[in-house]
């Protein structure tokens, strides 16, 4: 038995972009992760790209590091381990601060790259429990270039644009497959492809209004993953009767989101308490109700005209629907401490402390969804040593920051208003450690 | 990423150069690229830096191509390409006996609307591959130089694309409804830049660069279930989406006085080109020998480019300075003839390239730099095969031209 196939169209798109995470849920350089993420009045490092890049114009010296993080995940559902991935990476940045037209201006560009890939796209039946903010939405690339200018002393001014990718296009397969064997059949396909250019915008202001207190502004844009994918297939089935063919036809639409990431936008406090102490607050404006589901949303349609043939043709399955996932908005305070313990002319050892509560935007999941979530305390600390060699062709510092953070996700219960439901009830809870270092060296 | 293609698909870089100043001087580089686009010219020569560099332009191209011929549509006109170039230049800011000797580069070319175009097109559709798409592409480069002293200076770096590796599977659930499950992940892919330059004398340099071979395949496997008695193999729609074959160029210039000059030639070994397309039905490991189709290698060869370069002076105050650029190189082409039902057309390219610099030296340390090119493809002609029942031949022939031009700001702080 063969079969004649054209397949008229299947066409897939699909649309990444890269926005806060992972580096908005494990933070970016180990300084800036020991303060809880409260930095957006206070950095001027490399991590200002995203934290935020008006800081960058505050840089004294040319600046290049080079840091690695590591997530484990411990997240269960009723006690068992959801084996969530781990988060891997390495973090780069430079920053080169300078003067054009007597105004302080600096470049700075950041880049977060997982081990094992750029990105990962993993889509799920809305009723599979999985944890939807910590699988797979970090484990994508964030890069991103931005310039910052401080027109007067007590005011600066930093924009720019992470990018990544998308992709939209259209496959098509011609030839004759062979039913009988199936890797026999002697097909050929086309691709019409692109890869299209996700920019997202990253703003910030940071004030200064004396040397003690300093006061900032983020704003970093939405992004997400549309995937799409449509078939539409045409062919004839040869049973082996004379030249007796049965047209056959079938078609897919499947459609999802994934990857994504919402607007923020962060307000920030950096307080001089003491020469040796300094106090951060921040709060982070998150609009999750703009949050879509990653479930697919696919209709199939089959159609055999089997002539009397004995071939077992399955009923059209019913079309996907997709609930409203109804994730709320949120605003999470931050928290961040840091001391000088030690100054000496050729090194500072200062220690570090952070704090953050998020709560969490899923809603109790009492029907058929299963978006996997709870409240997360973060509880971070690290360690900072500044080194000034002094040798001769080198006459900068050398940072190397430590971080260590501990996320609690205390137990949450669902409880399904079905008593029938596929799933039933059960009790989420976990705990991620998150560990890291940063060098960076200062000319 | 997602990277497809019918054949070849290299990056605008190799098309057009990379960087106004030298894309305005027939795409040389390896001897006396500056600034940031030395990052692909010679990664060596980033050491010449002296001033923090942050450069951001603009370009853009528009091809008219043509295909006379039994069945050719006439023109075949490319999609016009733009695009933006950012670079950065970073001197590193040593002293004693490293001053002056290590500097860091970074560049990057995005096109406007598409990081990567891609296409994979059957092969009896008429194209020009190596033209259209390959100039839609996405540059991400780093390097850094190192001069030795001596009049020797080494340099390295690496140009990085991506590709996709995938399952998407559609079956139905429990409850009769239908989805999709889709597992796909971008993975990054890389190729070294390594550059040589030696000072002949105070005015002559010879410079060698080596660019390692970049491509990015795409690999989506499909599984199509519960079709009933209907069974489909798993299709894999993959392929070799962007392709730049390594490359070697050897260049001597001329670096100093009101004229400067660069001549040097670029050898792209295109013979290790496998071709983009693959099987749509691979075999299985307990049937390796199926019968399922294989794309017939593309056969293409290794091709030589010539290049040189003029650079004039025009006017050189304190407070600012003009030059005045010109170039011009071949490119061959490196497909064969086409005698079959393909229709895969690429010409051998004449290039001419102009352009000029503007420089500011006052409080604003600004540079402005403009290029434009215009590509001849010489004529070619192909006995192809127009009737495959009857095993009628006809003339086809292609042609046509390019333009592009660009320009850049630097700042300098």
């Amino acid at each position: 038995m063969r079969a004649r196939w054209t397949f008229g169209l299947l066409a897939v798109t699909a649309v990444r972009s890269a926005e806060a995470s992972p580096l908005g849920t494990y933070g970016f350089s180990s300084r800036e992760t020991a303060l809880g993420g409260a930095v957006t009045a206070d950095t001027t490092s490399a991590s200002a790209v995203f934290y935020n890049p008006a800081g960058l114009a505050l840089a004294r010296r040319l600046e290049l590091s080079i840091g690695y993080l590591r997530v484990n995940q411990r997240l269960l559902i009723n006690g068992k381990d959801n084996h969530v991935d781990p988060v891997r990476g390495l973090n780069f940045g430079v920053v080169a601060p300078g003067v054009v037209a007597r105004t302080p201006f600096a470049f700075g560009l950041g880049v977060h790259l997982p081990d094992e890939r750029i990105s990962r796209v993993r889509t799920l039946r809305q009723e599979i429990p999985r944890w939807e903010l910590y699988d797979n939405r970090a484990q994508i690339l964030f890069i991103a270039a931005t310039l910052a200018v401080r027109p007067v002393p007590w005011l600066a001014l930093g924009g720019g644009v992470a990018f990544l990718s998308s992709t939209r296009g259209e496959f098509g397969i011609s030839g004759t497959a062979n039913l009988k064997e199936p890797y026999d059949s002697q097909l050929r396909h086309r691709v019409d492809a692109d890869l299209t250019t996700v920019r997202i915008p990253l703003l910030g202001i940071r004030i200064e209004p004396d040397e003690r207190l300093s006061l900032g502004w983020t704003y970093r844009g939405e992004s997400k993953l549309d995937l799409q994918l449509d078939a539409d297939i045409n062919g004839e089935v040869d049973p082996g009767i004379g030249n007796l063919r049965v047209p056959v036809r079938y078609g897919l639409s499947s459609k999802s989101f994934d990857a994504f990431h919402p607007r923020q936008v962060a307000l920030g406090s950096s307080v001089r308490l003491s020469p040796s102490l300094r106090a951060n607050v921040d709060f982070v404006w998150t609009q999750w109700s703009a949050y879509q589901s990653a479930t697919s949303r696919s209709i199939a349609h089959l159609e055999v005209d089997l002539q009397g043939l004995p071939l077992a043709i399955p009923p059209d399955p019913k079309p996907t629907v997709v609930r409203d996932p109804g994730f709320q908005d949120r605003v999470t305070p931050r928290l961040g401490v840091e001391g000088v313990a030690v100054r000496k002319a050729s090194f500072e050892l200062s220690f570090r402390s952070g704090y953050v509560y998020e709560h969490s935007p899923v809603p109790p999941q009492t029907g058929p969804t299963n978006f996997v979530d709870s409240d997360r305390h973060t509880i971070a600390a690290g360690l900072g040593l500044l080194l000034r060699p002094g040798f001769s062709f080198f006459q900068g510092e050398v940072a190397i920051d430590l971080h260590g953070a501990l996320m609690i996700l205390p137990e949450r219960t669902t409880r399904k208003s079905n008593p029938a439901d596929f799933v039933g009830d059960y009790r989420q809870q976990g705990r991620q450690t998150n560990l890291g270092a940063t060098l960076g060296t200062r000319f | 990423m997602l990277l497809l293609t019918a054949h070849a698909q290299a990056s605008p870089q190799d098309i057009f150069g990379h960087g106004a100043r030298t894309s305005a001087l027939g795409a040389t580089g390896a001897a006396s690229a500056l600034g940031p686009e030395a990052v692909w010219g010679n990664p060596a020569l980033l050491s010449l830096g002296r001033e923090r560099t942050f450069s951001l332009g603009v370009q853009g191209a528009l091809m008219h191509l043509s295909a006379q011929g039994d069945g050719l549509p006439g023109a075949l006109d490319g999609e016009p390409m733009r695009g933006t170039l950012i670079g950065a230049l970073l001197p590193l800011p040593f002293s004693g006996a490293l001053q002056h000797r290590i500097a860091l580069g970074f560049s990057f070319f995005t096109p406007t609307n598409v990081v990567v175009r891609g296409r994979v097109l059957y092969p009896e559709t008429p194209q020009f591959p190596l033209v259209t798409d390959r100039a839609q592409s996405v540059t991400v480069q780093a390097g850094f130089g190192f001069d030795l002293g001596k009049g020797i200076r080494l340099g390295a770096g690496l140009s990085a694309l991506a590709a996709i590796a995938g399952t998407v599977i559609v079956a139905t659930d429990t409850s009769g409804a239908v989805g999709t499950k889709v597992d796909d992940q971008l993975v990054a892919t890389y190729a070294p830049l390594t550059g040589f330059t030696y000072d002949l004398s105070d005015s002559y340099r010879l410079g060698i660069t080596y660019r390692g071979q970049l491509e990015a395949r795409f690999a989506v496997r499909i599984e199509v279930y519960d079709l009933g008695s209907l069974t489909v193999p798993p299709f894999n729609i993959a392929g070799l989406a962007q392709f730049d074959p390594w490359q070697v160029q050897a260049e001597v210039a001329r670096v100093r006085g009101p004229w400067k000059t660069a001549v040097g030639v670029t050898f792209k070994r295109w013979s290790s080109y496998p071709g983009a397309p693959e099987p749509t039905v691979l075999c299985p490991p307990e049937k390796p020998n199926c019968q399922a189709l294989k794309p017939e290698p593309p056969g293409f060869h290794d091709t030589a480019v010539p290049r040189v370069g003029v650079e004039r002076t025009v006017v050189d105050r304190e407070g600012w300075g003009a030059t005045a650029r010109a170039g011009y190189f071949l490119e061959p082409s490196p497909t064969p003839e086409q005698r079959g039902t393909e229709r895969i057309f690429d010409n051998t390219r004449h290039a001419l390239t102009l352009g000029g610099g503007l420089e500011l030296r006052g409080s604003i340390p600004l540079s402005l730099d403009l290029f434009a090119q215009g590509h001849w493809l010489a004529k070619r002609s192909h006995r192809i095969l127009v009737d495959a029942g009857t095993g009628r031949t006809g003339k086809a022939t292609a042609g046509g031209y390019l333009l592009a031009g660009g320009v850049v700001a630097s700042v300098r702080f």
